[in-house]
This record gives structure tokens, sequence and C-alpha cells, in this order.
């Protein structure tokens, strides 16, 4: 199955993510802010980045930035605890605008995190089988 | 006899005789008079009293200068007595310088030549020169030769001086009339200008001679010429000096006020006029009229009250804010004291003490500084304001001038001020909290399914399992309203029509609010769309009406009102953040029991709770609060114990280009018609509001509460064009059953569907068919409008479960 990169500075959140991955069949590392995450990217064998918006230090939005510099195709998804409509910005819409391929908002089912991976690994499937 | 020859005779009589005359004594004398017979004819006895009474001196003399007569008046002229000059030569009376003169004379005397009347000066004999006027005619014997003169000489020295009087005193005048400050005018009876006096420059700038010959109507300020006639007319009629004002027309067009005096002389037939030019005076006196509206109008136009007191503390001004503030009018306050009228009891010895303190001592500490106090209003309330006082001395005494702020609004404005800005800093918190919330809850709905499997053998721990589940979810739905107080969740706006989103809401409110609460719905009909997220509205207005429930225990009555209101500048002034400008009201009001004002200012808060434990979370209001703010709108909350709870929410009218949309649709394409619809939907609130729109776009109406009612009016046979329907009903037959029912009986009958669901769900969720018209609750009048008559004009519908297709879709109702 695939690799995922779970970024999360709540440590029981990641916990969570990766038992309902795993139980999936994933395999999936874990980083708590968005410098170790992109240690872990750079070091390679990564087929898809979970990740928070708002951490400590470098959050989510900068990380998708520097992903997308880094792993212009590494499909991403977007998590966030508030979906900061109104007259906050829409973080969550902001992170799909810099290239995330979904979003979803806190708390989720299981089935919720375990579709949108699928579908995304999917899509970037498709379409590294179409340009490949 | 010539008249010289007549009048030396007569004076030869005359001086020889007693004259008739009685002014002179007769001291005149003729010497050689007794040469002629004392036979006097009665014409030379006149003569001779003439020449006694003359003014004139009348002299004879012989051709050598001899006098040989001198009547009295000679006598008074020179000062020589008769008897001393006659006899003396003529010399005696005339000066060196003009002896030659005299030669001259005697020489065209003897020649019988007469002297014309001709000046010249002669001596007295006290040596003063006199002026007079001499002429002389030679005296001519019975035989016709010249044997003397006679001559008279009239003292003009007098005339002289008058003439010279005169000349200097014209002169005077001249000077008088040519340094004039004044205008000074001379017309004839007509007011043609005679004379015009040089400070016609100054005044009208004119030079005189561009007036002279023109009528002074010409210069004269058009609406001052009937009383300037009228001024001339009566000094013709002998009427005394009067002062009247009249404006002249300066040559630039200004007038100019000028106050005259004028008087008509009839010996010369002429007006005189003097005019003073009293622009400056005027100029001044309007100055100080301006300065003391000025200080008036700042004192009547004060936003502050002014009140102004005299040292016995009776008020003696008072002005129109200070009518406002305290409730007395002006002519009631004036003349009383003020103590009596907005001092508050505690406060009056003190004010009577400070105020003969400050007459005795000079001091005072309430004076030349801005305090807050408490002040009375007529109708016994008190106002807390912000009051300055200064003392101001004058002649007769003291008076004490007073502004007045009433800080009622202000502390209201500040509380509210510092209301939302506790509810800021409480959203702020509240989104945080549920931020982390979020985070907890995914942990526990990320692992339960797990922990569910994992148990799914053991009934009474998957039970419990499940119980985690749900409370999750439970807690999912709180940290959403948090979120929704926080102003963080998206809110979807768009333009909506109020009445019948609340149409729908009431519908849904049915149920929950039970029997013993009635609705009474109070719509402006003509409600303006507003701009707001409908689904989180309608959430607004169940919590609202929920709580109205909640105040009602016993029942009563729910009134959901509509309005369109402008709330201005002084609204917005008073409530931060407000913007001005047109809103949609909503009011939700209850007959409930009504919140005490003590708390009345907490109820938006979150988790502020009325209800007892376990009743209610504390969040409905402040989510209703947090839903508005993030509209842009505006909420409000009125209650009074025992009399119920009324909350008015303000939406923001729908753009203007949104309402350009709807006016457009409005005016053109708001098509009616005159068919007869049969609308079916069981909410009597909804058919009754449906009907109503129908009915004013031109159609007419039957109207059934559920399916069998309508098949029975069906069955009844009477003729309708359209059925309109909710898809979803109550009862055994819903709204796509009636219409295949419908169709079976009339195969041609058109169908509208209406469903507060969206088109999406109920098409894809095999309730109804593809192409079917179906109308998407909340819908705008312009929306059922164009439906409708979709409807009616099609060329044809899709039968029962035939699912034709490519018909006209609805629109999204946005």
């Amino acid at each position: 199955m695939a690799n995922i990169l779970v970024i999360d500075d709540d440590p029981a959140v990641r916990m969570t993510i990766k038992l309902v991955l795993e139980r999936e069949g994933h395999a999936v590392a874990l980083a708590g802010d968005g410098l170790a995450g992109m240690k872990a990217i750079k070091a390679g064998g990564i087929d898809l980045l979970i990740v928070d918006i708002f951490m400590p230090g470098m959050d989510g939005i900068e990380t998708i930035r520097e992903v997308r510099r880094h792993r212009p195709s590494l499909p991403t998804i977007v998590i966030s605890g508030t979906s900061l409509g109104g007259p906050a910005p829409d973080f969550l819409a902001m992170a799909v605008k810099l290239g995330a391929v979904r979003s979803l908002q806190k708390p989720f089912k299981p089935r919720d995190i375990i579709g949108a991976v699928g579908q995304s690994l999917g899509e970037a499937a498709a379409k590294s089988t179409g340009t490949g | 006899m010539t008249l010289s020859m007549r009048l030396a005779a007569a004076m030869a009589a005359l001086l020889g005789r007693s004259p008739a005359c009685a002014v002179a004594p007769a001291t005149a004398q003729v010497a050689d008079a007794p040469a002629e017979p004392p036979r006097q004819s009665e014409r030379e006895r006149l003569y001779a009293a003439a020449v006694e009474c003359s003014e004139d001196a009348i002299v004879t003399k012989t051709l050598d200068g001899i006098v040989t007569a001198w009547n009295p008046a000679a006598e008074r002229m020179f000062g020589y007595p008769a008897q001393e000059m006659i006899g003396k030569s003529i010399e005696t009376i005339v000066p060196d310088d003009r002896r030659e003169e005299l030669r001259g004379i005697l020489a065209r005397l003897r020649r019988g030549e007469h002297i014309q009347p001709y000046e010249t000066v002669r001596l007295r004999r006290d040596g003063r020169r006199i002026d007079v006027s001499l002429s002389v005619s030679p005296v001519k014997s019975e035989t016709g030769e010249i044997i003397g003169a006679a001559k008279i000489a009239r003292d003009i020295s007098d005339r002289r001086q008058t003439q010279a009087d005169l000349v200097k005193e014209i002169e005077e005048r001249r000077q008088i009339f040519e340094t004039s400050l004044d205008l000074i005018l001379v017309t004839d009876r007509k007011g043609l200008l005679l004379h015009v006096s040089p400070s016609a420059r100054d005044i009208l700038d004119y030079a005189p001679d561009e007036m002279i010959g023109r009528n002074a109507i010409d210069f004269i300020h058009p609406g001052d010429l009937p009383n300037t006639r009228n001024e001339m007319r009566l000094a013709r009629s002998g009427r005394a000096m009067r002062n009247f004002e009249c404006r002249y027309l300066h040559r630039d067009g200004r007038s100019v006020t000028l106050t005259w005096s004028g008087i008509w002389s009839e010996p010369v037939q002429k007006h005189f006029f003097s005019g003073r030019d009293m622009t400056e005076q005027k100029r001044a006196e309007a100055e100080l009229r301006d300065s003391e509206r000025m200080a008036r109008g700042i004192v009547d136009t004060a936003l502050d009250a002014f009140v102004q007191m005299d040292d016995i503390g009776v008020v003696i001004e008072w002005n129109a804010q200070a009518e406002n503030v305290f409730g007395w009018r002006r002519d009631h306050a004036i003349g009383k004291r003020l103590a009596d009228l907005i001092i508050p009891d505690r406060y009056r010895t003190r004010h009577n003490e400070g105020l003969a303190r400050f007459l005795h001592t000079g001091k005072a500490s309430v004076l030349g500084r801005r305090f807050e106090i408490e002040a009375l209003r007529r109708d016994g309330r008190e106002i807390k304001i912000e009051l300055s006082v200064t003392a101001l001395h004058r002649r007769e005494g003291y008076v004490f001038n007073a502004f007045v702020r009433d800080l009622t609004e202000k502390i209201a404005a500040d509380e509210h001020l510092r209301q939302a800005q506790k509810m800021e800093t409480i959203g702020q918190l509240t989104g945080g909290i549920a931020h982390d919330f979020n985070n907890i809850l995914t942990v526990i709905t990320g692992t339960i399914e797990i922990l569910e499997e994992g148990v799914a053998e053991d009934a009474s721990l998957a039970a419990i399992a499940r119980m985690i589940d749900e409370a999750a979810l439970r807690g999912a739905e709180l940290t959403q309203r948090l979120l929704a107080f926080a102003r963080r969740q998206p809110l979807q706006p768009r333009t909506t029509d109020i009445n019948t989103l609340i149409v729908e809401a009431a519908k849904l409110l049915r149920p929950t609010l039970g029997e013993h609460i009635e609705i009474e719905p109070a719509f402006e009909e003509d409600a303006w769309p507003a701009l707001v997220d409908p689904s989180q509205l309608t959430n607004a207005l169940l919590n609202l009406a929920l709580n109205a429930r909640d105040a009602m225990p016993k029942g009563g009555k729910l009134v959901l009102e509509t309005g369109n209101v402008q709330l201005d500048e002084s609204y917005a002034r008073l409530h931060d953040e407000v913007a001005p400008g047109p809103y949609v009201m909503i009011a939700v009001s209850d007959t409930g029991h009504g919140i005490p004002a003590a708390i009345l200012d907490k109820v938006f808060d979150p988790f502020f709770t009325t209800k007892g434990t376990g009743k209610g979370t504390g969040l409905g209001l402040s989510m209703v609060y947090g839903f508005v703010k993030q509209s842009n709108g505006h909420i409000k909350i009125y209650s009074e114990e025992g009399h119920g709870t009324t909350i008015k929410i303000y939406l923001p009218r729908a753009g203007q280009q949104a309402d350009a949309a709807a006016a457009a649709q409005g005016a053109v394409a708001l098509e009616g018609g005159s068919e007869t619809i049969l609308v079916v939907e069981d909410d009597p609130l909804v058919r009754t509001y449906v009907a109503t729109q129908l009915n004013s776009l031109g159609y007419t109406t039957r109207t059934a509460a559920n399916a069998s009612e309508a098949l029975d009016y069906i069955d009844a046979g009477k003729a309708f064009d359209l059925l309109f329907t909710d898809v979803i009903m109550p009862g055994s037959i819903n709204g796509r059953q009636l219409a295949d029912e419908a169709r079976r009986r009339r195969p041609s009958l058109r169908v509208l569907y209406t469903s507060g669901y969206t088109e999406n769900a109920i098409v894809h969720h095999g309730r109804l068919d593809p192409g079917v018209l179906l109308l998407a609750k909340p819908y705008r009048k312009s929306d059922l409008a164009r439906m409708v008559r979709t409807a009616l004009t099609q060329e044809e519908q899709p039968g029962a479960g035939t699912g034709a297709a490519g018909l006209a879709r609805p629109d999204a109702a946005e």
C-alpha cells in the first residue's frame, strides 16, 4: 500500500490517524511539526501527506508551500479543527489552493480519512500513469 | 418846469417853512430862498414835504459848488447840520482823492448834463468815508439858464455791507455744501436734481454733474420710491422737516441706506434734502444684532443643554436641548428655581448652601470644571449628566451658565461597547477551545470503531462503545455551536426572502411547539430580501422559538414579525457594530415570563441560561448572536418580566445589484395569470401564505391540506389548471403519489412540485423523476411566478413515471 506521513502537533491525533490507516494496510510515519515533516519528506519514500494547519513553529500552510517546492506532485490532505469561515480567512480553502488535494475538518470518522486517502492515492496513480 | 427846478423850488419852500413831514424838525434852511416870493403852489409844497421826508440826502448847490440846500437826510448822512453846510463848498464832504471827480461833475453840469447814479465815496463830518450812490441834475432858471445843481445821495454803505455779508454767507454755505459728508440734494417739485453735493462721489460714486439734470428716482432703490414720493408730498403740504430712511443705489448696484431730512421751500419752489449715510451705522447695528443672534444661535443649537441661573437660583435661560434633556419646556422653566426643577432632593441643600457661599465668599467648588452628577427629569427619572458651570459677573449681579450633557446614551453606548468587546473575547476563547476540543473528539471518533469491532461479540460492551461514539458526536455538535458563536463557521449568505423562510421554519416548529402555543405571523408584505445564510437563519429562528416555548410552559403566542427598517446614523452611533443602512427586521416575540432586567444583558453570553440544569446548553442565544454578527446584522432583546420577550434581528438588505435584478424581475418577469391552481400543503401557515402569493399574481387558488382532500376535490369534477404540491407530505400518500393519482384521472394535468429539500436530494434519492418541475424552498415570489408560468405553458409534461426529459429545470433560488 502507501507510505503516508502524518504531521500534527497533537500526538493523540497523530496516533489515531496512524491507527486507522495502518488497519487499512498503509505504512504511516509521524511528525510533530512542519520542520520534522519536511525532513522526512526530503528523505524520500513518502506517497501521501496528511498535515494539520495550526501547529506551533512551521505551520501547515508553510509546510504545504515547502512541499510544493520539493515534491510538487505529492498528494496532500489538509486537516483542521476549525473551518475558519466567515470574516477569518478560510485556511482549509487556502491550503487547497496551495495544492492540497483534499481537506477534512476535525473531528472526522475513520471512513472519512480512509476515503480521502484512497481517492487521493487513486488520482495520483491515474495521473502518473497518464503522464508516464 | 423841469423836475430839478421843481425840486429846487420845493426845497426852497420846504426849507423856509414848517414841513408837513413830522419825521424831521424844520432845521434845514435855505439861505438865498427869500429871493423868491413866499407864494407857493400846492404842488411845490408836496415836493418840499417829499424832500423833507426823503431817506436820501438831497442837496442843491451852485455851479461853484456852494451848498444852497441841505435836507435832514443829508444832515444824518454826512453829520453836518444844514446851517453849517449852507454857504459852504460842497468840497467839505468830498475826500481829497475825489476832488477831480467833483470838478468833472461841475463841468458837466455847466454843460447841462445829467449825472446818472454812480457810486462814489464821501466824507462824513467825523472823517469816516461813506459809500454813496450819487445822481446830479442841473437846476435851471425860469429863463433856462443853468444856475446850480441838485444832488441826490444815497448811503450805500449798508447795502455794500449786506452784499458783502451775503457773499460771505453764500461762500460759507457753499463750503458747507462742498464739504458736507452728508448727501445734499436740491430738486424741483418733481424730483429733478438741481444741485448735488460733491459728497455724492463718496456716498454713491457719482459725480454731481452725472446726477444733476436727472431725476432723483433714477438713484433711489425701487422699494423706497413710494415712501420717498410720499415724504416729498408731505413736505410740500407744509409738514415740518421729517426724517425718513431711503436707500439710494450706489454705482456698483448695492444699496446705500441714507437717513434723510427734507424740506420744501415755497418761495423758491424747491426741495432741499440732506441724507446721512447710515450704512456704517447700520452695519455696526447689524453686527451687534448678528453677534447677539449668534450667541443666541450657539445656545439654541448647542448639542448640550444650556441653563442659565441668576444669583438667587432662578432659571433665566433654558435652551431647546434643556427642554429635551429635562422634559421641562422653556416657558415653564424660566422663572422657576433651578433646585426645584432638576436637582434631586438629596442635592438641594448642598446646592443652596453652595450658592450662598459663593455669593458670600466668591468661592465655589463646582465652578469652572466638568463633573458628573445625577439630575432629575420632569418625569421623575434620574439621569446621569455631565455638568460644567461658570459664573459671569454682570452689572445686576452674577449669572451662572451651565452646559449639561445627558450621559444616558453615552453610558448605554459604553456599556454596549463593553458588551461587544466581552463577546469578542469570549468568541476568541471559545474558538480556541473548540479547536482543541475537535482534536480530542477526533481521537474518540477515529478510534471508537476499532474498539467497537473488538467488542462486537459482547453486547453490553458494544452498547458502551456506541454510547461513547454518540457522546463524541454530541461533542462535535457542541463544538460546531461554539464555532458558530465564535464566528468561525463559514456562512453561505445569499439573497433570501425572509417571509418564505419564516413560513418554512414555522412549519418545522409546529410539532415542537405543541398545541398550546399559537404561531401568529405579522409579515411586511413587501419585505426586502435579506443577505443571509438561509439554513443558519432557520437554525437561529428555531433556537429563538425554542426559548420562547420554554418561556411559555402554560402556552401562549409566538409572534413572528418581519419589517423593513432603516437604521440611521444616530442608531449606529449607539451601537458600534452597526453600519447605518437598510435592514430587514425579524422579530420573534413570546408572551412568556420574560427576563429580569438584571440579567438581560447577559443572555447572549455563552453558557448563560435561565433554564434549569439539563434543560439547555445556554448556547442557543449566543449562537444566534454569533450568527447575526457574522451576517453583518444586529440583534436586540426587549423583555419585561411577566409580559414576554421580543428578540429583533436586523439583517442587511440584499445588495443593490441583487435588488436591481429582483426589481427587474419584479417589473418585467413577474408574470402572473388568471388560471386556477390547486395548492396542496399540510401546514396551514404555509398554505395560506402560498395562496396569498398566488392570488397576488392574479391566480385563483383552491387549497387542500393533504392528498386525500386534493383527490376529493379532483373527484368532485371541479376545474383547475395546475396542481402545486409539496413532495413530502404526512399521511399515506406523498406528493409524487398524489400527482400520479391525479394524472390518472386527468392525464393532461400540469404539476409543479415544491420541496424544502434540494433538487439534487429529491431527484437523486429517487423520489422524483428527472425533468419534473420542482420549486426549491425557500423561494422568492419571482421564482414562484416564473415556475408557475413555466408549468402552465409547457407543451407537455412528463406523465407519471414516463421520465420524459428536456424540461426546464428550476434555477437555484439564488
